[in-house]
């Protein structure tokens, strides 16, 4: 049947009446003509008319078999098995209800994962052309994507042939105050003029900012993002133009950008509320004054591949480390795609929950088809009537496919509700650092997938029982008595449980992997104490015109405030606080060796403290001394640092640490004198190990922003207010950030793995009750069938126990089958997760034992019901069915 | 009169009748005779055959119908064969060469 035909068939369907008409007028002018025809041989009148009407035989038959063709019927066919099935559905409703909750689980959980999978790696960002749009890193022999440096970015820019439209950025922290709101700190970004027409966003009120205005020097003037103007302006339509009071002077604003930017405003580790310029002075050099700080966004050329734009950018690179050997040498550059970049590292998580809830589905559907052919075995007669009346099998097959898709579709309309409150939870209590969850929704596109994924999930159910009633032989249903499920059929219920069982001790393996991946994972030490530890974070940018001193004072003094807080045994501050995503790293060297080129010398990461800090945190002190009260007050105090142990192993594993001098590439090459070994402490992440850590005291290095960790007698965030107010009370107007426990940023650090580990929990969970109860439905339906011989056994002298063993052997039989496949499947599939796990190999032996006897315990269980029932079995009541 | 062998197969009848209209529009009845005359009588097509084929050709999109008046001076359906419908006859018409001519040289008429 072609879709010419099919097309012609509906609309005859929707012409009905008049095809009718056409049909019989067609049929009166053949018999007026042959009658003609008849009576022109010689016929009279009368015998013409019987001859003719003889000929054409029964008009009704005509009508029929004419309106067959026109297709009309086949639509009014499809419309009667509908209404017969909402029918025959509305008999039988725990049935129905049975059938459509589980699919509604299956669909629903699904949907629900695959927006999640749609939104965040699917969809297309809200700029134009978004493949062409790539970032550039530089990359050394430790990090993959560095950040770079301005100087380098220059060169690139003047020198590259594939990329064009350079932009550069870099996170930064602005407070807002003096517009008689509570003062606040929002994030923001430092960019140069060319980001937003690099990116192809257009504003939504006013400009941005242009080149000349992004000098050194410049007007003070900013771009507020769509959340920051209707959150604390409350879409004020006048807001172009006005003064805010950025980190304490005025700025004018250029303009606002839309909504739909909020998809791009994390461009690099933070949300942007506002953009400020970034002022990049040409006659600086920057390899002397600074280090590498910049996120590099690019464009590809028309026409040029990104292997093009690599190849270039190391070429480029190379000539520069030639050209300038001390800063550049060993440093290459890398060139990433911006939808790599974005959401590369959470591919591989959301396609492997994909998996899980698609396996969920197959045990649902295979629920289903077990519901199905359960009932398909009581409408065994019906079908046979049917067949008899001269149903065709097609006809036959039509009708039971389309109750399975009515159940599916209904299944998977209530999937969609269930799935639309899921992504709701999700929003609110996901992972922070999972990008864009927020943005997760259920749109039109994935609306379409449920319904394909309703549809093909409905006929993957229904072939089963269709197949089976359908099958030639039914002649035996009509006799009186006749049951029991003869050849493949009567098997199909076992094989499916076996599969169902199958599936679910491979999401098992694979949920169990994950939650002691995830367990391990918070196990590990991070060298500080976590718990009864409050965080609050202060930054007071350089604009304030403060020098030096006054900053290291201030922050010194409010230090102290907090110290003598009721309730907090000790109080410190450190500018880049672990597990918050915020480092500062670099080279540094003895100070008795010569000066040498960056690759050759050694990297630490850098922290610079107060007073306090490392009682505060916790940070045991392993040889030597922690920072005097002049060193943490005085900026004319002579240089010392603090070392982590790791970078005593690296740099003195034989010789004494104290007293040795060392000078850093960070600002002045003033030596400082190493006078206390410290822990290592995890500030990445608890899956990364401690990096060796040179610890600066804060008027060494007077960064002017700054977390406080107070250590709390009890519950840190009864401290809250407290602490606030004593900043308050030596600043009103300064903004406090982020005030939360310890415990919340090492919770958020650990997010993606527990969320990960949760779901699958829950899908291996799911499965395995829908698996469970896939087997005892068959198991009880076989007791059910067997029942009279179950009956002759007892009655014969067998005892109940020896019954219950019978069936609960053959229970243990499929669940025996069901789990050597699922060992086999689930061992080769763990490897996928590899890259996923911490700690933990996807061969696991331990968890593998664990999930099998939690498999086989569940079945065991299962089964037990059932076999109590046969082994109650009275003889006489057995005997006599 | 002879009666229409029922194994004149459905896919034959369907080229007999798009020959038929290939040149000319007519009606249901004066297609069932035009094939009679041409086959001198051979091929007496029933109308049980007839006008389900019609329809059939109808619905795929090789013939067209349209309402007209016929030589009894009441409204007949006429069917005349469209551009699909015709390439469609001279893929047929290859086919049947073709098949025609292998079952003639299996029985041996050269």
């Amino acid at each position: 049947m072609s879709l010419q035909s099919l097309l012609a068939r509906l609309r005859n369907r929707l012409r009905r009446h008049t095809v009718t008409r056409d049909i019989d007028e067609e049929l009166a002018f053949h018999l007026a003509i042959k009658e003609r025809d008849l009576r022109a041989e010689g016929m009279d009148e009368q015998t013409a008319q019987q001859a003719a009407r003889r000929a054409l035989g029964n008009p009704a038959v005509w009508r029929e078999r004419l309106q067959d063709t026109d297709g009309a019927s086949l639509f009014d066919g499809l419309l009667h098995d509908l209404r017969y099935g909402v029918r025959l559905l509305r008999q039988s409703p725990s049935f129905t209800l049975t059938a459509i909750g589980i699919l509604a689980l299956g669909i629903g959980a699904t949907t629900a994962v695959f927006s999640i999978v749609n939104t965040l790696l699917l969809r297309q960002m809200p700029f134009p052309e978004p493949e062409r749009l790539v970032t550039v890193w530089e990359r050394s022999q430790n990090k993959d994507r560095n950040v770079v440096s301005p100087a380098n970015l220059r060169d690139w820019e003047a020198q590259s042939q594939t990329l064009e439209r350079f932009a550069a950025l870099t996170d930064t922290r602005v407070n807002v105050t003096g517009d008689g709101q509570q003062p606040e700190e929002v994030p923001g970004h430092l960019a140069t003029a060319g980001l937003f027409p690099t990116l192809g966003l257009q504003p939504l009120m006013g400009r941005v900012f242009t080149q000349e205005e992004a000098k050194p020097g410049g007007p003070l003037v900013a771009v507020l993002s769509h959340r920051l103007w209707l959150r604390r302006y409350g879409a004020d339509p006048q807001v172009v133009g006005r003064k805010l009071i950025l980190n304490g002077t005025p700025h004018t604003v250029l303009g606002v950008m839309p909504a739909a930017a909020q998809q791009a405003d994390r461009l690099y580790s933070q949300r942007a509320e506002v953009w400020l310029p970034l002022r990049l002075d040409p006659g600086l050099n920057y390899r002397q004054q600074a280090g590498r700080y910049l996120a590099v966004l690019a464009r590809l050329r028309p026409g040029v591949s990104l292997e093009a734009a690599q190849a270039e950018l190391s070429l480029i690179a190379r000539r520069l480390e030639e050209q300038h050997r001390d800063f550049n040498a060993g440093w290459g550059v890398n060139v990433v795609p911006w939808q790599e970049f974005q959401v590369g590292a959470m591919r591989k998580p959301l396609w492997v929950l994909l998996g899980a809830v698609f396996l969920v589905l197959l045990i649902a559907c295979g629920n289903v088809s077990n519901l199905l052919l359960s009932r398909a075995l009581v409408r065994r007669r019906e079908m046979a009537v049917r067949s008899a009346l001269g149903a065709g099998r097609w006809r036959v097959t039509r009708q039971l496919l389309v109750e399975s898709l009515l159940l599916a579709v209904v299944g998977g309309s209530l999937g969609v509700l269930f799935a639309v409150g899921a992504v709701r939870l999700l929003r609110r209590y996901g992972p922070e650092n999972l990008p864009r969850l927020d943005l997760v929704t259920v749109d039109g596109q994935v609306l379409a997938a449920t319904l394909l994924l309703s549809l093909v999930t409905g006929v993957l159910f229904g072939l089963a029982p269709a197949a089976f009633l359908t099958r030639s032989g039914l002649a035996g249903a009509l006799r009186e008595g006749g049951r029991g499920a003869v050849g493949l059929s009567g098997r199909l219920p076992s094989l499916f449980v076996v599969g169902q069982l199958a599936l679910s001790l491979v999401l098992l393996l694979g949920a169990g992997l994950l939650i002691r991946s995830f367990l391990g994972l918070q196990a590990v030490d991070p060298g500080f104490q976590p718990d009864r530890a409050l965080t609050l974070r202060v930054s007071r940018p350089v604009q304030s015109g403060e020098e030096a001193a006054t900053q290291t004072r201030w922050f010194a003094a409010a230090v102290q405030r907090l110290s003598v807080l009721p309730g907090v045994e000790a109080a410190g501050g450190t500018v880049w606080l672990p597990f918050t995503g915020l480092a500062s790293a670099t080279s540094y060297r003895m100070a008795h060796e010569p000066d040498r080129p960056d690759k050759d010398k050694s990297g630490a990461d850098i922290r610079i403290v107060t007073a306090g800090f490392f009682q505060a945190l916790g940070i045991p002190l392993k040889q030597g001394r922690l920072f005097t009260e002049r060193e943490t007050t005085d900026v004319n105090a002579p240089r010392t640092f603090l070392v982590s142990e790791s970078l005593v192993r690296q740099q003195w594993p034989t010789q004494q640490a104290l007293g040795q001098k060392l000078v850093v590439n960070m600002g002045d090459d003033t030596p400082g004198e190493v006078v206390g070994v410290v822990g290592d402490v995890h500030h990445a992440g608890l899956d990364e190990r401690p990096k060796p850590t040179i610890y600066y005291a804060h008027p060494q290095l007077p960064i002017p922003s700054m977390t406080f960790v107070l250590r709390t007698t009890s519950e840190p965030a009864a401290l809250a207010s407290a602490a606030v107010r004593a900043i308050h009370e030596l600043d009103p107007a300064q903004p406090v950030a982020a005030v939360q426990p310890m415990d919340v940023w090492l919770g958020q650090s650990v997010a993606r793995q527990r969320f990960q580990g949760v779901l699958m929990a829950a899908f291996a969970l799911l499965a395995l009750v829908l698996a469970a109860a896939g087997l005892y439905g068959v198991i009880s339906y076989q007791v059910t069938q067997r029942r009279p011989e179950l009956g002759i056994r007892l009655a014969l002298g067998a005892t109940p126990a020896s019954v219950l063993r019978l069936v609960v052997s053959r229970a243990l039989l499929l669940a025996g089958i069901g789990l050597m496949l699922g060992v086999v499947a689930g061992v080769a599939g763990s490897r996928l997760l590899r890259s996923l796990l911490f700690g933990i190999e996807p061969t696991d032996p331990a968890t593998l034992a664990g999930v099998v006897a939690a498999l086989a315990v569940t079945t065991l269980l299962a089964a037990l019901a059932p076999a109590r029932r046969a082994a109650q079995t009275d003889p006489m009541v057995a005997l006599r069915e | 009169m002879a009666k229409t062998r029922t194994d004149l197969l459905q896919g034959t009848l369907e080229l007999l009748i798009l020959k038929c209209l290939s040149d000319r529009t007519l009606h249901g009845y004066a297609i069932g005779q035009e094939i009679g005359r041409r086959s001198d009588g051979v091929l007496l097509i029933e109308e049980g055959s007839l006008y389900p084929a019609l329809h059939r050709l109808e619905l795929q999109g090789w013939l067209r119908s349209e309402w007209g008046m016929s030589e009894l001076n009441r409204r007949a359906k006429f069917y005349q064969i469209t551009d699909v419908g015709r390439a469609r006859l001279e893929a047929e018409e290859r086919q049947w060469q073709r098949m025609s001519g292998a079952v003639h040289r299996v029985l041996g008429y050269a």
